[in-house]
């Protein structure tokens, strides 16, 4: 229990918890190396449709009991910290915002870059605490030649969650820890369940986390009618321009989607593009969704601009992707130009762009432009 | 400096010999009041010597008093029991903005119920301006409820003056008196008060008992049907160690009330002054005077009270600010808002209340912890 934590600010760490079976591990983990641990939810979120009681939204009352019940039982103390107003303006209305202009918005990315590592690090200077840590699955690393801090990715490859932190800078890298990181998931169930965290069986959750019913049609459309913005139909074309339907709002899109199009060809189709200015949907086979190169934008290199004026990586365009081997060019500070050696399929504007050197995370941007 | 409690006015520890008053409840005077053997009636003396005791303390008779589950219950059934039951009379409410959410909801309540309430704003000072109060008053006006002494800022109403309004426009007036009983001197015939809510943990006696004083004369609907307790007014069998503790402190009270709210208003006179020495802009909540003896409100400018509050329970310091949700976060109260402080004040409002067993000392090591904290806060945290 701290007391005065001046004299101990040596070894203190807040983790940000979810009241999830990871987070909840990552608390214990860290007591148990020896840290001063306090446990902090964050409230980002309204009931949406009378839902606080939903076991699964990210700050609903039986999540953050969860991680009270946790605390207590390690004998830490575990606040709920109030960051509705930034959610909001940071991740639910750019999540709304991309949608109304054709793109496909990563909330979870601009979680930990815009509140993770913002408020919820100045929260963490205010209480005069050295570490911040989650529960994600990557791998913070110190470079001992450099000098410098470096994500990678988490040991369990297919769990690793390296992708979505992108936007830490090496800076907040050195004051991040990821307990679990070195862990396959299996590990840290059976760790769970060793210490018997109330939380050893919680389900995972892969939905997004302020729309209960993981609608995002649902949710853009409710806003919009809230709003009094009147979806703008328009036509869904083929590649060479033939019309093939009406449809009633581009938000209700996404690169690489086959089902729900509104019409039926008699073979599979794919949106293969969305244009806002046009209000345009165009479908395509399943070949036509392959680009060569992309734009991103919003760049974050994480310790600097790693070759100019191109150099070679491995690059992610969605959480689920293999990785494609690639030749980056690099546009001035925040922008660059990616040329895959083999074409990569569903590249989505919106979605991040993410490098790799091995295992090591370089950066990454937002999804401006493909097939340059 | 292990810990440092400067939030009795969430909740009081029960005075030792309030505990000790009550201890022969659980023990041999067990019976149920109700039952005609001499464990009843021994367990029915208990619990009318506390009735008596805290009638008392309000000049009330004992037979105008009633046992609650506390504080909430006492509001629900005094507002919404009296607004049921002489519906004839009238379908207007009056309260202020600044009241319990115990009395709020039980007037949102009524409102689905086909009333109407008015909700006075609250003065810059925290009080409710009594020219707005009979302005507002209507032929159809049948409950004022205006709370004794607000429990976050705690400014007290002139309610001697508000029960004069009331007796002249012929209404039934209500208190909240949860955060005022035992603190501070109230007369029920003196200040033609109706209703009054009491509640025991605020009082250092136990949660879970508090009291409603109902004027003879009025009636209420009843909230609990059951048995015939309370004299067919609650039913339930009665809480009567609780209401034991309750009478006990009551009791105390009436002897020593006087005294320790003398004790408590210089400690608290000193912990703002060093407040304002130590901490530059600074802001007080409401007025200095007339107030609770033991309560401060305090806002510091371009700083986050979440942090605040965190940061003092992370050096063993108790204190609050605004109302926790359920989920445990801190929103910004309605009083504070209804104050309608400066932007940049408006995140911050700390409240500390001090009690009986607050030591200089631990003021002391408060305004050492809070220059710190607000010093990195302010740092760290720049709103507004």
């Amino acid at each position: 229990m701290l007391n005065k934590i001046n004299i101990n600010l040596k070894n203190t760490v807040l983790v940000a918890m979810s009241g999830g079976v990871d987070s909840s591990t990552t608390a214990a983990l860290l007591k148990r190396q020896g840290y001063s641990v306090i446990g902090i939810t964050m409230r980002l979120t309204d009931a949406e449709d009378g839902d606080v009681y939903s076991d699964r939204s990210c700050c609903s009352v039986e999540m953050a009991s969860r991680a009270r019940r946790v605390c207590d039982m390690l004998g830490i103390p575990h606040y709920v910290v109030d960051f509705r107003g930034a959610f909001q303006k940071e991740v639910k209305d750019n999540f709304y915002e991309q949608y109304l202009i054709g793109k496909t918005p990563n909330p979870c990315v601009r979680c930990n870059t815009y509140i993770k590592w913002k408020p919820l690090v100045q929260k963490k200077n205010s209480l005069s605490v050295e570490f911040i840590a989650t529960g994600h699955y990557a791998r913070c690393l110190k470079n001992n030649e450099t000098g410098h801090y470096e994500l990678h990715r988490g040991k369990d490859y297919w769990k690793d969650q390296s992708y979505f932190l992108w936007g830490l800078t090496a800076e907040q890298l050195s004051y991040t820890l990821f307990p679990l990181g070195e862990l396959t998931k299996k590990e840290v169930r059976e760790i769970a369940h060793t210490l018997e965290l109330p939380t050893a069986d919680v389900k995972e959750s892969y939905e997004i986390c302020f729309i209960s019913d993981n609608n995002y049609r649902r949710y853009v459309g409710h806003r919009m009618l809230i709003e009094q913005r009147l979806p703008s139909s328009g036509n869904i074309l083929t590649g060479t321009g033939e019309f093939i339907a009406a449809h009633t709002g581009i938000h209700q899109f996404t690169i690489g989607q086959r089902h729900k199009l509104g019409i039926a060809v008699g073979k599979p189709v794919y949106v293969t593009e969305i244009n806002p200015i046009t209000n345009t949907v165009v479908i395509g086979n399943y070949d036509d969704l392959l680009s060569n190169s992309l734009i991103a934008e919003s760049v974050n290199w994480i310790n600097g601009i790693p070759g100019e004026p191109e150099f070679e990586a491995t690059v992610k365009v969605r959480y689920r992707d293999p990785g494609h081997p690639a030749r980056l060019k690099p546009l001035g500070e925040d922008r660059v130009a990616v040329y895959f050696s083999e074409s990569a399929r569903s590249v989505t504007p919106g979605q991040s762009a993410v490098f790799y050197s091995g295992d090591r995370l370089l950066g990454g941007g937002v999804i401006t432009k493909k097939n340059v | 400096m292990e810990r440092v409690y400067l939030d009795y006015g969430a909740s009081t520890p029960v005075d030792k010999r309030v505990l000790e008053a009550m201890i022969p409840y659980f023990r041999e005077k067990f019976g149920n009041p109700s039952s005609i053997h001499i464990f009843g009636r021994e367990a029915k003396v208990g619990l009318e010597r506390a009735r008596e005791s805290i009638a008392h303390l309000i000049h009330a008779q004992p037979e105008e008093l009633f046992f609650t589950s506390g504080g909430t219950e006492a509001d629900n059934w005094g507002i919404i029991g009296y607004c049921l039951q002489n519906r004839e009379v009238g379908n207007n409410i009056i309260t202020s903005c600044v009241e319990h959410y115990a009395v709020l909801n039980s007037c949102k309540y009524l409102e689905t119920q086909g009333f109407s309430v008015t909700y006075l704003p609250a003065e810059p000072d925290g009080t409710v301006d009594l020219d707005r109060l009979k302005k507002a008053i209507t032929p159809k006006t049948l409950l004022v409820s205006i709370m004794h002494v607000n429990n976050e800022i705690g400014i007290i109403n002139d309610i001697n003056a508000i029960g004069a309004i009331t007796r002249e426009h012929g209404t039934v007036f209500h208190t909240d008196a949860v955060q005022g009983f035992g603190k501070i001197p109230i007369n029920v015939r003196q200040m033609n008060i109706d209703l009054l809510s009491i509640s025991g943990h605020k009082l250092y006696a136990p949660k879970g008992i508090g009291a409603l004083y109902v004027r003879k004369g009025i009636h209420l609907q009843k909230l609990l049907h059951g048995g015939s307790n309370e004299r067919n007014w609650r039913s339930g069998t009665e809480n009567v160690a609780s209401a034991v503790g309750l009478g006990a402190s009551a009791a105390f009270c009436k002897t020593e009330m006087e005294q320790e709210a003398d004790a408590l208003r210089k400690l608290r006179n000193y912990f703002w002054a060093e407040i304002q020495k130590n901490i530059p802009d600074v802001r007080l909540n409401g007025a200095l005077e007339p107030r609770l003896p033991g309560n401060l409100n305090v806002s510091f400018k371009s700083a986050d009270g979440e942090s605040i509050l965190l940061s003092l329970d992370l050096y063993g310091i108790a204190a609050s600010a605004g109302s926790a949700c359920e989920s445990g976060s801190i929103e910004l109260t309605h009083v504070i808002k209804a104050l309608n402080p400066p932007l940049e004040y408006a995140q911050s409002a700390i409240r500390f209340t001090i009690g009986r067993w607050t030591t200089r000392t631990e003021i002391d090591y408060t305004i050492s912890a809070l220059k710190e904290i607000i010093e990195r806060v302010r740092k760290f945290e720049r709103k507004t």
